[in-house]
């Protein structure tokens, strides 16, 4: 048992760097609480001044909509209260070209994603669904957990709306 | 290991003692009486973990502040964080400072989120979604201890010496939950054991008083351990001469009060097992 709880601590010691902490959402929930749901990729990321507060800026190619429209969501992009000297730590960060599922609030917060951070999922070699801790993302497929793909996935967001738009 | 490594980490291990995290919770008007209360009980939670070196201390100037505010910065928390974190840097890039706000709307999970942000702050890195409360369990205790672990200081006095060496040896086989706090427990395994010796053995120094100074015929030759792998020991302060005489000069103290030592013999060796008490 002892090196077990070394290893684990190890991994609390050496894990992921995170502050801020938030209520566990299961995706259900999330969908439930989003404005707006998109596949989208990163079009640019730059850092606006807005209101005297910097914040760095997403904007995106949305590919599809599973909640909310192009009208709803019309400047495609989203905002997050995170910058080189003012840093929200456990903050999303997204690269130019990352390819993600997205459950976006509509309102402005220091965080717009859904859940603060759970509600962005990346796609890797546009197949795999991971979190952004990197860690597989499970879905009930036929009733058993298995490693979400972009299509069960996809799939899974248009039953949790309601339906393919 | 040389002489000055091990002076080295003795001295690593007293600073470790001697510095207090410090932390402040800030109030203003629609600051809930008991929001103080819970930061503190969240801290000392942390603290309550055995064989820590951890102490706090409150201080309105510390650089960790916690408030209650949901629009700190003129920013709204987002609706699912529990606490929101935001880390300042000075314009010479210098010094941090750390403020953590609470979202006033997830009371529910607040005391779970507290705790972790509280372990957050203290370096232990922990999963920062809140699911059912949450409590400091032996894979968190172990995390906390590798940032504050004990040194071998049972006694509180900043040292390791032969008085922490006979707390150890009184506590020796003796076994308890690891939350329990059992006192010579380093690794909080739930025994007093080998492995625990073994750890002081990491930190333990022959003190010499100016009342324990050999004669200039013999000025700094140390007891030699009785082990030929076990590095050489520097004592800590040799030279401070405020330290009042701790025993005689040249009678060691027994190691248990109750069965006196031959005063010719040597300072107990932290390598030697002291035996199990029935």
């Amino acid at each position: 048992m002892k090196p077990r709880v070394a290893a684990l601590a190890l991994i609390f010691i050496f894990g992921t760097a995170l502050a801020t902490t938030y209520t566990k959402l299961s995706l259900e929930q999330q969908v439930e609480k989003a404005d707006v749901i998109v596949r989208a990729s990163i079009k640019q990321k730059t850092q606006e001044t807005r209101v005297g507060k910097i914040w760095t800026v997403y904007t995106l190619n949305v590919v599809k909509f599973y909640k909310g429209s192009s009208e709803t969501f019309k400047d495609s992009s989203f905002a997050v209260f995170d910058s080189e000297k003012l840093k929200l730590e456990g903050a999303p960060k997204f690269n130019e070209n990352d390819d993600l599922f997205l459950l976006l609030y509509a309102k402005t917060y220091d965080s717009p994603i859904v859940g603060f951070r759970q509600g962005a999922y990346k796609i890797l070699e546009g197949e795999k669904v991971v979190n952004l801790d990197n860690k597989p993302v499970m879905i009930d497929t036929d009733g058993k957990p298995a490693e979400a793909t972009t299509d069960t996935f996809s799939k899974q967001l248009e039953t949790l709306t309601g339906g393919a738009k | 290991m040389k002489a000055s490594s091990v002076g080295v980490l003795i001295l690593m291990g007293s600073l470790a003692i001697a510095a207090p995290v410090t932390y402040w919770v800030a109030t203003s008007d629609g600051t809930p009486a008991e929001f103080v209360k819970q930061v503190d009980t969240a801290f000392n939670a942390w603290k309550a973990v055995p064989a820590t070196t951890l102490k706090l201390e409150k201080n309105k100037d510390s650089s960790l502040q916690f408030a209650w505010n949901v629009v700190a910065e003129d920013v709204p928390i987002n609706p699912d964080a529990i606490t929101r974190t935001i880390q300042t840097t000075s314009e010479d890039g210098k010094t941090t400072s750390t403020i953590v706000n609470v979202n006033p709307d997830q009371t529910e999970n607040l005391e779970s989120g507290l705790l972790v942000e509280a372990g957050l702050r203290l370096g232990v890195q922990l999963e920062p979604s809140i699911e059912g409360k949450r409590s400091v369990g032996e894979v968190e205790a172990t995390a906390l201890r590798s940032k504050f672990g004990q040194t071998g200081d049972l006694n509180g006095d900043q040292k390791v010496n032969l008085d922490d060496l006979e707390i150890l040896a009184s506590n020796y086989g003796k076994k308890g939950l690891p939350s329990v706090n059992l006192n010579g427990d380093f690794n909080g395994d739930g025994v007093v054991d080998d492995s625990d010796l073994e750890i002081m053995k990491a930190t333990y120094s022959f003190e010499i008083t100016p009342e324990k100074s050999l004669t200039p015929e013999n000025p700094t030759t140390p007891t030699p351990p009785s082990d030929p792998s076990t590095p050489p020991i520097t004592p800590t302060t040799p030279t401070e001469p405020v330290t009042p005489p701790v025993t005689d000069p040249v009678t060691p103290p027994p190691l248990d009060p109750t069965t006196p030592t031959d005063p010719s013999t040597p300072p107990t060796d932290p390598t030697t097992p002291p035996p199990a008490k029935p």
